[in-house]
This record gives C-alpha cells, structure tokens and sequence, in this order.
C-alpha cells in the first residue's frame, strides 16, 4: 500500500507549480480544489486509500481552531499539500499534513460580517470574497495581496459569502441578501486584473422580458446567487441555482411567476448570456431558495445516452433536467413530509394543493422553510447510479404579514419555523435519480439544527455531518455505519478528502474547528533536532 | 520560546482600532478621523504630551500610545476623559472641548490602519526608493512582484499604522512578523535546505524557499538546523536614510491595500 519511498514522502514540496485550468478539470483527485471539489458537483473522490473495511481504523490527525469562528460554513479547499480555509473576512493556508497556519490574511477593516463559504484557486492565486462583497486575490505563497475589487455594495442590500468558482481566466462570485430586498446577480470578474467582465441580474429590470411576472417591489425582488453554481467545460455553461423572491412569505403584491427566482440558470461562460432556465417554485410564498447542487452528470436514459442535472429541491422534489436544453425529464419525492404540492406536470411545473400559502395567524406546510434539502453537499455515483443527499423532514408554521415590505430592514414579509414539538429529523437518503427509488436511508438523531453534506468516494465510502455533530462514515452500497467521531460541536459544513505525500485525509469542519483524519499509523518517536540559534 | 512571544506581539498588533464603520457601530464624534482636527491635534500633542509619550507616541515617562490601544480599548469617550482629567502621575490637561477632541483624534489616529490617515511625504519619491536606491524590494513584495525574504506588504496599509510602519523601518526587531527566522537544514540523506520558516514544532518545519516554493520537512528527516532569529532586515536604516526618506517611505506604504 505504501508505495512511495521514505525519501520522496519526507521531501515533496508543496504549493509549488501553479494551479492550471486543466488541473481544476481534473479535480476531485489528490487535490480537492474547488468547493464542490470539481467543476461537475458530483462530489465523488477518486481516491482509494479509505474503504469500507478500513474505514474503522480512521483517527484524528489534527485539528484546528479558526479565530473567532462562530458558525463555520466553508468547505476547504487543497493544493498540493496546502489547505485553503475560509471564515468571515478571513483566510488560513494550513499545511495539510499538520494542521499548522503558513499564512493568513485578515480584513478587519471590512464593513460587513456574513458567513463565508470558500475559496478558489487558478495559477499562483487564490480567492475568496469579503462580506462587503470585495473579491480579494493572494499570493498562494505568501497571502500577499494581489488587488481587492468591489462587485457589489452593501448599501444596496447585497452581501456577499459564496465560495468563487475559478474557470479559464474568470473568477465567477454570487451575491446574497434575497431575505432583506436587492436584486441578485452573478458576475464574471479577470482572474488576473479583477476587471468585472460580465454581469448577469437573475431579475429583470421593469420592462425587461420577465418584468412582467411580478407585480411591485421587482427592483428588490431577490433572486440571490449565494451558492457556487456548477460548470460543464465541455460547452463553457455555467449551472447556477437563484434564491427567493423578495418579501419571503407574502407573494401578494408581486402575483406571477416572479421569474429568474428560485431557478436554475444556464449561462454561457463567456458572456453571461442565459442559454436556458428553469423555475422549480414559480412564485414561491416558502422561502424555497433554488440553492442546493446542479449536479452535472451522463446518463443513460430511455435507453440512450443523455447529458442530465440532478438537482434536490428545497421544495421537496428530486428533479431530471436535460443539461442542455433545460426540458423538465422528471422528479420523484425527496421527502415523505410533502403536502403543498400534488406533484409535478408534464412541463415540470408544480401542482399546488390550495391552503398552503402562509396566513397571518400561521399554517402548518410541509417541507419547512429549510426545504427538504439545502446548500449541503450531495454525492453522486455512476457506478452504482445512487444519489446520496441529506434531507429534512420537517414541517414548520409559515407566516405572513401584509405589511407595505421595506428593503434593507430585515423584512421577510413573515417568518416560518417548527412548532417546539414538532421538530424534524434528518435522513441520510441513498436515492436513485432516474427512477426516484430509494436504496436506503440512514436516520440521525439530534435536534435537526445541522447543514452538514455529504462527500463519496469510489471505494464506496461515504463521509458526512450527523445531526449530534460527527463525522460518519457510511457504506455507500447498503448504508450501514462503518465509524463515527465526535466533533464537539454542531456541524454546518460539508466533508472534503484528499491525499498528500501519498496519504489520505479526510476534513470537515464544525462550528468552530477543522478536524482531519486519517488511517492509523503508529507514532514513531521523534528526536528533538539539534539546534543551532544564533 | 521567543517564537511565542513574537506571534503573540504580532497578532495583536492586528487588532487596530479599525472597528468603526461596521454596520451596527454607534456615531462617533465627528473629529475622529477627520485630517485637519488630527492635525491640530498633534501639534497640542507635541507641546504638552511628548515630553512624556515620546515625540511618535512610541513611549517615555509614560506609556507607549502606539500599542496600548490594543491591550485596552477604550472607548471615544474614555480617551477623552483620561486627556482631560489626567490619570495617576499624569497631569489634567483641561483645554477647551474641541482641543480636547483634536487631542484623542490624534491619539486615536496613532492607532488607526495607516491607509486612513493623511500623511506627510512625497509617496512617488517613495516608491523609488522601495524599488531601487534603498533596496526594499529585494526582500518584500508588493502586487506580485519583490522578493520573498520579507512580508509581502502589499496591504500593509491596512494592517499596520503610520507610527508602526515608521518604526517597522527604523527599528526591525522592535516588532517581528512570525514566519521570517531563516533555517540552514542538514537533512539525513546528507542534502542541504534553506529558507524562512513560515512555522516550526517539534515535529516538523515549513520552509519557504527562495522562489516561494513551500517545503514541510517532518523532523525525522533532519540531521542539524540552523536558525538565525535576528531579523534579517538591515537594521542601520536609521543611519542610511535621512528624516525625509524615510517619510517618503511610510507615505508609500501607506497606500498598500487601499481601494
Ligand atoms: C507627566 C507626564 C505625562 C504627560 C505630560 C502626559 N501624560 Fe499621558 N500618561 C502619563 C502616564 C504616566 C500615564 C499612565 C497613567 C496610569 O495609567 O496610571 C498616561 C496615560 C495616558 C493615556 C492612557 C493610555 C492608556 O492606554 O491607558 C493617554 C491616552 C494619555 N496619557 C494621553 C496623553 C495626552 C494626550 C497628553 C497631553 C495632553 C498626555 N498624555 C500628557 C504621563 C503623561
Ligand atoms: C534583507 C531583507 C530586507 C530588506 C532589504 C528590507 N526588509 Fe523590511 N523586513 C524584512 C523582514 C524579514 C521583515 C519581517 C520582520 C522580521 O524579521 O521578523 C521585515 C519587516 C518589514 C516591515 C514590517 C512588516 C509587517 O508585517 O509589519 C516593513 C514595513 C518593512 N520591512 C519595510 C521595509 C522597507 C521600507 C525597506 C527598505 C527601506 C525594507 N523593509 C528592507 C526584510 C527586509
């Protein structure tokens, strides 16, 4: 198993040559380096080191303690034996194999403190984005600041906390801030200079086509972009998935589609232009963000092959959409709790059960308003052609208030949560896309406070958050349990693997820390070199 | 041991008093930040407070202002009070309001990120000096270019302040930035490495090589290590440049990291 000779182990460099296009196509391998781990979403590491009958023997290497985390939601991102490791306004490059900080860049002079979600990385620079909504570029090798560029403004209701997807040349970054009245965009920024190359509103302006699906308040109407989107190289189309309309949970004076909100966009690379879209919740009253993985994959279909996305809806569909004309193929039901809608049309339209709408004094709908799935991971297994994603059952009281809605005041237009006695239960679902059956399910214990995903292998393994704060490894193929370790915490993040120095780790993040694993090794005892210090 | 002292120095000297214009902050009176009431105040200040606090604030009789911000944050008003009233040895220095707020718009300043602050000095004439006649750019990079023996202060003026980046030339060891001691390793396969180390335990060392290039070596793979912990940077700038330069200088640092 050990392959590599104590000399190449003991002196292989990192952070040495630069992170190519190429390269990020080729991720997920030894390095993890997007957020997503590659550009396709499908969240399935090559490695093969961690298996089924191993997984048992998983021990903590290292843990590290981000300053003055609260709630961390990043997911590291790993080159070359260097992790990249985002918190609000901040960035750590932590040696991988231990854990110790080689450099770290603070704003502290930033005028906004929103959760971050990632880095990226493309040549000698990585990425990430400030809460005021600063895209910031560094030397991978220093932390040395290459240019910070503004793309949004706070005074505009925006905010900014998503991961940037790295593509050939371009440094793609989303806004957030769809519960408080903006208007959502994407933008393409230079990787090299920062220049804003293209801008994409995911509502359209009065007048606009589309304009017409909203009744007042379209200049504040949502539609935020605060989850990295996916990418298909092959035809430079850029997957993002839409938030909210704005004001959440009264639709009554924006009556309509409230089109590009919760939807998934297509848009060409290199112009921003929509290729396609698709709305999976048209006027939605449930705060049912789009925001959850496009995960682009190949498929045999009706017999033939078909380029598809999978994508898990807040609203509690499991959908099939054609990559590349955006046709509604087909959904299944993600969740048992489902009760605001009969199903789904032909044309991939909802069938909403009348009553379901929130009410001022509270209605009772089921998904609740964290959706059947979310921002956490999923992971996706051609081989055995299962969907793995961490699902809700919940059901909350949605209400609303017709209140004249006021942009920038924290303003939902209502507000949705479970009853105290009612809360829901997370389930580890193993699903397969095409037809909608369930393999099998996991169900986890705890309080149905966590956001943590999930991340495969192709040994067959699955690692991921439980709802009581550990890390689990799971068997891919039956769902049974194969470890566990208690993280101290609850846990927000997604789980990432990698190798280094012939090595493999696997990371997570809870609310405060990052703990790596790896195989038990004994430890041999190290000498104290002899030191000179002049 | 001096490896803690020094990474605990440096992570507070992080901790500016930069914390106004977050979203939720209270309004602050209106000299604070404002140029022509801190400069106003400095000339108070170099009347009746340097005898005591140093002519940069850096310290004598009584304590330094230039640090301190960081150990106790006090707020607008405290600081105004303390001028006003004297505390201990200290004398009151009762003036009019509006000087007593030029006087903690200065003192504030002191400690306020150096991008913020207007400061004297032709930053052109800085800038050559950076990258030529002084030699700064052998060691420090700035927008991706320089050498790696050094910080990188490409956002040193958001980072550091006028007092500190004045002293940072002037005095290198009075304050270190982690990751800069540089190691000679003799490994046991009988090769040789240098660099900075960017970090270093018992149990392993990460070097930064001349061209950037990280290098972790586990400490069974070392025969002898070699560090040289004085910092590297010349320390007879004080000497070398005049008064003027080195004004020059911080009017040119000043502006890494601004918008
Ligand atoms: C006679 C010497 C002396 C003079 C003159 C003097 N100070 Fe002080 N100052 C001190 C001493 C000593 C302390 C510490 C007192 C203590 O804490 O007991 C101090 C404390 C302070 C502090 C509080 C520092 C902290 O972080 O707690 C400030 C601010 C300050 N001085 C500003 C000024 C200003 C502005 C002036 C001019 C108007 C001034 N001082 C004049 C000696 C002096
Ligand atoms: C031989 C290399 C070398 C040269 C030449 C050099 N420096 Fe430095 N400088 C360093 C190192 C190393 C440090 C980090 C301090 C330490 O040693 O711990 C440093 C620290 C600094 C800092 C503080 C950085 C921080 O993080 O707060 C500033 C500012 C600075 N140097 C400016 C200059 C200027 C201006 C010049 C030219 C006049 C210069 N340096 C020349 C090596 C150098």
């Amino acid at each position: 198993m050990h392959r590599f000779t104590l000399s190449f182990c003991l002196l292989a460099a990192t952070a040495g040559a630069q992170v190519t296009f190429d390269d990020l196509r080729q991720s997920p391998n030894q390095n993890w380096l997007t957020y997503a781990g590659g550009y396709s979403g499908q969240g399935l590491s090559p490695l093969t080191q961690i298996t089924p009958e191993n997984a048992q023997n998983l021990v903590p290497k290292w843990t590290f303690n981000v300053p003055k985390a609260k709630g961390l939601r990043a997911r590291p991102i790993v080159a070359d034996g260097v992790m990249y490791y985002t918190n609000t306004n901040a960035i750590y490059a932590l040696d991988a194999r231990s854990g110790r900080v080689i450099w770290r860049y603070v704003d502290t002079q930033a005028k906004k403190e929103a959760v971050n979600r990632g880095a990226a990385i493309l040549g000698d620079q990585v990425y990430f984005v400030t809460s005021d909504c600063f895209l910031v570029s560094l030397d991978r090798r220093t932390g040395g600041l290459a240019w910070r560029k503004q793309y949004g403004n706070i005074k505009d209701g925006v905010f900014c906390s998503s991961a940037p997807v790295a593509i050939n040349g371009k440094i793609i970054v989303g806004t957030a801030g769809g519960d408080e009245g903006m208007r959502g965009y994407l933008a393409a920024l230079d990787a090299a200079t920062g220049k804003e190359l293209w801008r994409t509103y995911t509502i359209p302006a009065r007048g606009e086509p589309g304009s017409e699906t909203w009744g007042n308040y379209i200049e504040y109407g949502g539609g935020a972009t605060w989850l990295s989107g996916t990418y298909d190289a092959a035809t430079n189309t850029l997957f993002w998935p839409t938030g909210n309309p704005w004001p959440d949970f009264y639709g009554g004076d924006r009556k309509g589609d409230n089109l590009y909100s919760c939807s998934l966009l297509a848009l060409d690379a290199d112009t921003g232009k929509m290729k396609w879209y698709f709305q999976f919740t048209p006027g939605d009253w449930h705060d049912w963000d789009a925001q959850s993985w496009p995960i682009l994959a190949d498929v045999s279909y009706e017999g033939k092959p078909r380029k598809v996305i999978f994508h898990a809806n807040r609203n509690g569909f499991l959908y099939l959409l054609d990559r590349e004309t955006g046709k509604y193929l087909k959904s299944s039901k993600l969740i048992d709790n489902l009760d605001w809608a009969s199903g789904i049309d032909a044309k991939g339209r909802p069938i909403p059960v009348p009553g379901k709408d929130p009410t001022p004094e509270g209605n009772r709908v089921c998904p609740g308003v964290r959706g059947a799935t979310n921002w956490m991971s999923q992971s996706w297994n051609p081989a055995t052609g299962l969907l793995s994603v961490v699902v809700l059952e919940q059901c909350d009281i949605f209400t609303s208030s017709s209140k004249t809605p006021e942009p920038g005041k924290n303003f939902a237009g209502g507000g949705a949560g479970p009853k105290p006695n009612d809360a829901g239960q997370f389930f580890l679902r193993a699903i397969n896309p095409l037809t909608g059956e369930r393999k099998w399910q996991y169900p986890m214990t705890g309080k149905a406070e966590m956001w943590a995903g999930v991340t495969g292998t192709v040994t067959g393994v699955l690692f991921a958050g439980d709802d009581d704060g550990h890390l689990i490894a799971i068997d891919a193929k039956s769902g049974k349990h194969l470890w566990h370790y208690q993280t101290g915490d609850n846990i927000y993040a997604s789980p990432v693997t990698f190798m280094v120095e012939g090595k493999q780790y696997v990371s997570i993040a809870n609310a405060t820390s990052i703990f790596t694993f790896g195989l038990f090794e004994p430890v041999k005892s190290v000498p104290v070199p002899p030191m000179k210090i002049q | 041991m001096q490896f803690d002292r020094i990474l605990i120095l440096s992570l507070s000297s992080t901790l500016l008093w930069a914390q106004h214009a977050k979203d939720d902050e209270a309004a602050k009176h209106p000299f604070m930040g404002n140029p022509d009431r801190i400069e106003a105040g400095r000339k108070t200040y170099l009347g009746g407070c340097a005898g005591c606090h140093g002519p940069e604030g850096g310290g004598g009789r009584g304590p330094s202002l230039i640090e301190r911000g960081a150990w106790h944050p006090m707020t607008d008003e405290n600081l105004y009070a303390t001028i006003q009233k004297g505390v201990g040895i200290m004398p009151a220095a009762n003036l009019p309001p509006d000087r007593g707020w030029e006087l903690a718009a200065f003192v504030r300043s002191l400690t306020a990120p150096a991008v913020e602050m207007k400061a004297p000095g032709d930053a052109a004439a800085g800038e050559k000096l950076f990258w030529s006649t002084a030699g700064c750019s052998s060691c420090h990079r700035i927008g991706g270019k320089g050498g790696f023996a050094g910080p990188d202060l490409s956002n040193i003026g958001r980072t550091s302040t006028l007092p500190k980046l004045r002293r940072s030339i002037l005095d290198p060891d009075f304050e270190r930035t982690p990751g800069f001691e540089r190691a000679n390793l003799t490994l046991r396969d009988g090769s040789k490495l240098s660099g900075l180390v960017k970090d270093r335990t018992n149990y392993r060392l990460q070097l930064q090589l001349k061209d950037g290039t990280l290098r972790s070596v586990p400490v069974e793979a070392i025969e002898t290590v070699e560090l040289t912990q004085p910092s590297i940077m010349p320390a007879d700038y004080k000497t070398k440049l005049t008064r003027d330069e080195v004004t020059h200088l911080v009017s040119y640092l000043r502006q890494q990291g601004a918008d």
